[in-house]
């Protein structure tokens, strides 16, 4: 005969299953999107070694100083997002709701700065059929910035009908955003690998 | 997950930013790009396992997402070193 003490300190023991975070289908559409960006940054990385000097001459009309506060900026953002997250999970649906708004204003600063970058670059003369590097610079910077505005919007949504309390359960306020959560931090891990490659190997 | 684990995720991962930013800006050389490459892998990774919480996830998604960037990484690496 077990004592109770036995049997729940059995059951601590025991490994919590692995829980996938965030809904399947959102999964398959980041791994989709990682897939797309694996292509692009795989063609960008092959450019810079083949054209090494037009890449050199490319990144020193950029501005270098923009691409470090952008990081800043999603990086802050997915702080936001995982702790938003972590007080859903402790039913605290109202700082889910608020952490999601700062993740998504970093992410409008983040806009800000790369818009402006733009305006300053075509205000110097380039723009995609500059070069080959412009090329490469322009599509990959604006698909990833694309992926940050759908990114917000996520956020906004699922940060919207968590306050109007349109989440049936709390089992699905942690689906939805977690599953929010996760493509951002996969918009955020994108960049990571981006900012390097334009604003940072020598 | 333990008290102001986030907070020291964010905290170490700008660190990391920062010292790969005044590397690739002041030193130049192969071992430069290695080093700052290794950073972004570092930086990727610790996003991966904390912030996306892959670490508790299923094995083959932690897997899947840490294998796209070490390709992403090691092609650069390759391309550029």
């Amino acid at each position: 005969m077990h004592s109770p003490e036995s049997v729940l300190s059995q059951a601590d023991s025991l490994e919590q299953p692995r829980q996938l975070p965030g809904d399947l289908a959102m999964w398959c559409f980041i791994l989709a999107e990682l897939l797309a960006f694996l292509l692009l940054l795989g063609s960008m990385a092959f450019a810079r070694g083949h054209w090494g000097e037009m890449f050199s001459t490319g990144i020193a009309t950029l501005h270098p100083e923009a691409g470090l506060i952008n990081t800043v900026f999603l990086l802050t953002g997915s702080y936001f997002a995982a702790r938003a997250v972590h007080r859903a999970q402790a039913g605290d649906h109202r700082a889910l709701v608020r952490g999601f708004i700062l993740a998504a204003a970093c992410g409008l600063l983040y806009v800000g700065v790369k818009v402006s970058e733009y305006g300053m670059l075509f205000a110097d003369g380039y723009n995609l059929r500059s070069s080959t590097f412009y090329f490469f610079y322009f599509f990959t910077t604006f698909f990833h910035m694309a992926h940050v505005l759908i990114g917000m919007l996520i956020l906004l949504v699922v940060a919207w009908r968590c306050r109007q309390g349109q989440y049936a359960n709390q089992e699905k306020v942690r689906m939805a955003s977690e599953s929010a959560a996760s493509y951002w931090h996969m918009v955020d891990l994108v960049w990571l690998v981006l900012f390097p490659l334009l604003y940072v190997l020598p | 997950m333990k008290r102001f684990a986030l907070e020291i995720g964010l905290a170490g991962l700008l660190l990391l930013t920062l010292a790969a930013w005044l590397l690739g800006h002041n030193l130049a050389g192969t071992w430069v790009v290695g080093c700052v490459l290794a950073l972004t892998f570092v930086k990727g990774q610790w996003l991966i396992d904390q912030f996306m919480g892959l670490r508790q996830a299923p094995q083959w998604l932690r897997w899947i997402v840490s294998g796209w960037l070490l390709l992403v990484v090691g092609m650069t690496a390759l391309f550029n070193m």
